[in-house]
């Protein structure tokens, strides 16, 4: 359009833009009457005006906050890439007279949620610990003063490996000398148990100089829940991946992720190099459909799948080979990527292939098909163990072989078995973890001085202490054993914390451990250790909202069992305000919501406690809501009967009996289904014996005698054999004594039983324990000893902290000066 | 910046007002390193949330340059011209290395910028400059307000003022560029 054509364009449009409707039309008929290609011209003018978005034409350019600024070492030079984690920026060093390029990944922080970033703390450490001529070492990572978590790895300039091998015009050959170094880096990585979960070509850089580099290793897992978010449409999402093309059936059916799905991987990776064409995706399909495919198809051979000229060359060995790493159940692929690497170099070298005969733990599953197990993992892992011992008797493979084999199995349980053992049956988790302590204690004995090793240990014991009797989750009783493992963590973790007292892996070790150990001492009643655990594992904490609700929690628990309910109801208002900011920021995190109802059970138990209970029913009734609605797992079951408890107890004491007996019955009933499903869980069968204890109080309360009766009958005939175990636990004691000492049934009346068992009681916990001593008091009263019934409560009130001016007094104080009182004038 | 050095831009923009090439040459490298340094001063220094605007970057670019001395409108005026053509001419360079980079396939584009164009715009940036260039050829004045609104961020009163017009004249010349723009860019012209 020449300049004076577009003037009087503009101008008939710039009036006409003035008017509107009828009036426009009319405008255009008079401006255009002569002129018909003028008013075209301006009516799509209009038409585009209207049209015109404003997003289009806003201000191009923003600038990058990351530019220039300094993240660890590095300053941040420039954009290499942009993608849905966030960007990668190229860095340099130049504190030193080299300098040293890399690159540095920014982590988009709304991919992180506050238990993500934890283990992306913890984890990155592990992954900066491999160091492979094949693998892009991870140099440092972090957190930015504004809370961008960033990886820093070294810069790669190279192509991805597939377009790398169509670009050089590799033949076949050279293909598979490529693809060796791989298999080698990634079993390497495997041994320092550490999974990649997201092999493909995007994260393989050839060098210009012909080496094969592995990105992200480990990236995936750390990612693992915000790859979760970021995938719609999947319903078990834990383990999705981002793109399915690499993906083994086990990560799309949301299954336990092992060293044998980065071989599912290297297998795939493999045909695609080899036949230019991906064994399941095709153009057509959605990624629904090759998911389906993933799982449930059968991949065209490679030699059908490639161009006719690599045909003859791929029948046969090489169909066999990646087809094999590609089996569709894990256990029947190649037993680790250097087994795939070892039938490559057979191929290349014309010996006969290992894919010909079934893999040995083709025959372990066949083992395990056997003896059919309840849990797959543990069958797995069962598996696993089988093929060990094969291998031990087979002499095939040499001490190195099984030492690395062995610290392949503690990954795998550690790792990809926590889940199951959590949440599993109790005899399931027990039976896997004599055997997880039998492979640690051997590794340990050879880690000396190996800090990733070490500080793996300490992982490995402390999962299996927590297994082993922790009454923070479910336990098998096995207290001893418990403390003894963790015990052995702590021991390791000050080994590596004396060595490096700077390194945050070494402190966090040394951090859990604590943590851990006052878990155990807390319950048995030494108390005033464990709370010197527990504040010096918060001192070599960080400040996150995670730990401080954690330990804090444990914190306010221990000052409720040293009877200062309002120092817990303190803490627990800490926690709670923890809860809410962790809440805020994931508002749809489960385990958010859980530990904001956890503190308001709680506090409404230490409110009552402190002889403050208004508000203690509407704190725990917003903590039943919670639970009510959370996926039924033995953990919110239990969490529910427990606010149940409370709701009861708090009720009994507002003069509400009627309501605190439903309360009540609801929650045995809770814990019943809890037992009857994990009968030998002692946590459950503790609780059910608190719950019968408080039925019958409050059966009495409302004079149903009858039903009290036959309730006490049966609580004391299940409590008997309790009891008189060597080492019988705190809690059938006090319950035990508590029922003999209040029931106003004379039949069930055992003084001299109820002293031995109190006696006991005050043993146990080392005579610090008030409680303890009032039923020991209580017991002497029955009998008619008052003079040491007297003196008993008296030491009792004396272990009760000092009681607070202004406040009103606790409960427990007030009930312990009353029954001295009673014993004192012969009540 | 050195003190010398400020006058010297002062100078400069006055030579250049003056028609002076040489001046106009200088200028232009003074302006861009200037955007460049004030950009990654800013990157170094504020949180990250914040994104700066191009027009920030250019007006805090000028305030340097000029050292706050008191500079003429016609100086000011000139300045900004300057630095939105510049800012045009990086970004549809980086807009053409990035779009080329991303058919390659990805990792080693590089970019030697602090300002960064959203990746869903690089497109826009180069199909911009080439359908500007045409109504540039119609309308050199309208040329101008689409360069400095779309390339260097200027509001409307700003471009009047830099530009010594309307405020109304500047809406209606936008509102018309923005019509033919929009229909070159979408093809919905009736031929």
């Amino acid at each position: 359009m020449s300049p004076e054509r577009w003037q009087k364009v503009k101008g008939v449009f710039e009036a006409a833009l003035e008017l509107d409707g009828a009036t426009r039309a009319s405008f255009l008929n008079q401006a255009c009457e002569t002129d018909a290609s003028l008013r075209t011209e301006v009516e799509s003018l209009l038409a585009a005006h209207d049209d015109a978005s404003s997003q289009f034409f806003a201000p191009i350019i923003t600038t990058d906050p990351m530019l220039g600024r300094h993240v660890g070492t590095y300053r941040i030079l420039r954009r290499i890439g942009a993608g849905g984690m966030g960007a990668v920026y190229l860095a340099s060093r130049d504190d030193d007279q080299f300098r040293r390029l890399a690159a540095v990944k920014a982590i988009r922080p709304d991919l992180l949620d506050d238990h993500t970033r934890r283990r992306f703390e913890n984890e990155r450490h592990t992954l900066a610990a491999l160091e492979h001529p094949n693998i892009v070492k991870l140099l440092d990572g972090g957190t930015t003063d504004d809370g961008i978590p960033y990886l820093i790895m070294d810069y790669v300039e190279g192509q991805p490996i597939d377009r790398y091998c169509r670009d050089s015009g590799l033949t076949l050959r050279e293909r598979l000398a490529l693809f060796r170094p791989l298999c080698a880096a990634v079993h390497y990585a495997h041994q320092n148990l550490v999974v990649h979960r997201d092999l493909k070509p995007a994260n393989i850089l050839v060098s210009p100089q012909g080496v094969p580099k592995l990105l992200d290793f480990g990236i995936a897992k750390l990612l693992r829940p915000a790859y979760a978010a970021a995938t719609v449409g999947f319903t078990r999402t834990e383990a999705q991946p981002m793109t399915p093309e690499f993906a083994s059936p086990e990560q799309i059916l949301g299954q336990p992720i092992t060293t044998a799905s980065d071989v599912y991987a290297l297998g795939v990776l493999l045909y695609v190099l080899l036949t230019d064409a991906h064994p399941f995706h095709e153009e057509s399909k959605s990624s629904h459909q090759m998911e389906r495919a993933i799982c449930e198809g059968e991949a065209k051979k490679p030699s059908d799948a490639a161009p006719p000229a690599w045909t003859r060359q791929l029948k046969g060995d090489l169909d066999l080979i990646i087809l094999t790493a590609m089996r569709k159940e894990p256990q029947r692929r190649y037993a680790s990527a250097e087994h795939l690497s070892e039938d490559l170099r057979r191929f290349l070298s014309g010996e006969p292939l290992a894919a010909r005969g079934d893999t040995i733990l083709y025959r372990a599953q066949k083992f395990v098909i056997r003896h059919k197990a309840a849990v797959t993992a543990t069958a797995i892992a069962a598996a696993l163990l089988v093929a060990l011992g094969i291998n031990d008797h087979s002499n095939r493979l040499k001490a190195e072989r099984r030492f690395q084999d062995l610290r392949s199995f503690a990954n795998f349980a550690i790792q990809d078995l926590d889940k199951a053992m959590r949440d599993g049956l109790t005899p399931a988790r027990k039976s896997l973890t004599v055997r997880a302590l039998a492979y640690l204690d051997g590794l340990a004995r050879e880690a000396k001085g190996d800090t990733a090793l070490q500080l793996e240990l300490v992982a490995g014991y402390l999962k299996v202490a927590d297994v082993q009797g922790n009454l923070f989750v479910a336990n098998v009783g096995e207290q001893a054993a418990a403390n003894e493992s963790a015990q052995k963590a702590f021991a390791i973790a000050q080994e590596v914390y004396r060595r490096d007292s700077v390194s945050a892996p070494a402190r966090a070790a040394l951090a859990r451990s604590r943590e851990k150990l006052g878990d155990l001492l807390g319950p048995s009643g030494n108390r005033t250790e464990a709370l010197d655990h527990y504040r010096q594992a918060l001192e070599l904490s960080t400040g996150e909202s995670l730990p401080a609700f954690r330990i804090g929690s444990k914190v306010a628990q221990i000052q409720g069992d040293a009877f200062d309910p309002a120092a817990a109801l303190e803490s627990y208002r800490g926690c709670e305000r923890a809860g809410l900011d962790w809440v805020a920021k994931n508002p749809d995190d489960p385990v958010a919501r859980n530990a904001l109802a956890l503190a308001r059970e709680r506090i409404a138990w230490f409110a009552m406690l402190s002889g403050e209970p208004s508000g203690a029913e509407d704190a725990v009734r917003s903590a039943i809501a919670t639970y009510e609605v959370a996926t039924p797992t033995p953990r919110s079951r239990r969490n529910l009967a427990m606010a149940y408890q409370t709701l009861a107890e708090v009720q009994k004491r507002t003069a509400k009996s009627n309501e605190a007996l439903a309360s009540c019955r609801r929650s045995l009933a809770l814990s019943e289904t809890l037992l009857e499903a994990d009968p030998q869980n002692s946590q459950f069968a503790i609780d059910v014996v608190q719950e019968k204890t408080l039925l019958i109080e409050l059966l009495l309360a409302v004079n149903d005698q009858p039903a009290a009766k036959s309730e006490t009958a049966g609580l004391l005939a299940q409590l008997k054999p309790r009891v008189s175990e060597p080492k019988p636990s705190i809690y059938y004691l006090a319950n035990f004594v508590a029922i003999l000492t209040t029931t106003p049934f004379a039949e069930f009346l055992r003084p001299e039983e109820a002293i031995s068992a109190a006696r006991k009681a005050v043993e146990i916990t080392a005579s610090a324990d008030p409680e303890s001593l009032d039923l020991l008091a209580r017991a002497y009263a029955q009998a008619g000893q008052r003079t040491e019934a007297i003196a008993a409560e008296q030491k009792a009130i004396a272990l009760l902290p000092p009681a607070r001016a202004g406040k009103p007094k606790p409960e427990t104080r007030t009930k312990l000066e009353t029954a001295l009182a009673n014993f004192q004038s012969g009540k | 910046m050195a003190a010398d050095e400020i006058g010297n831009v002062t100078g400069l923009l006055r030579q250049y007002r003056a028609g002076d090439q040489d001046a106009s040459a200088k200028l232009i490298a003074a302006a861009y390193d200037e955007l460049h340094r004030v950009a990654r001063r800013c990157m170094g220094n504020e949180r990250s949330s914040h994104t700066l605007q191009a027009t920030a970057l250019v007006n805090e670019a000028f305030l340097r340059l000029t050292g706050g001395a008191n500079v003429e409108w016609q100086d000011r005026a000139h300045f900004y011209g300057v630095a939105a053509r510049l800012m045009r001419q990086i970004l549809v360079d980086y807009s053409r290395k990035r779009s080329a980079g991303k058919r390659g396939g990805g990792r080693q584009i590089s970019l030697d910028d602090a300002l960064v164009v959203s990746d869903d715009r690089i497109e826009d940036v180069v199909a911009m400059d080439q359908v500007l260039a045409r109504l540039e050829q119609m309308d050199p004045r309208q040329g101008r307000i689409v360069e400095l609104r779309f390339f260097t961020g200027l509001s409307v009163e700003e471009i009047a003022e830099v530009m010594d017009i309307s405020t109304p004249t500047v809406k209606r010349e936008w509102a018309s560029a923005k019509a033919w723009l929009h229909r070159e860019l979408t093809g919905g012209h009736l031929r």
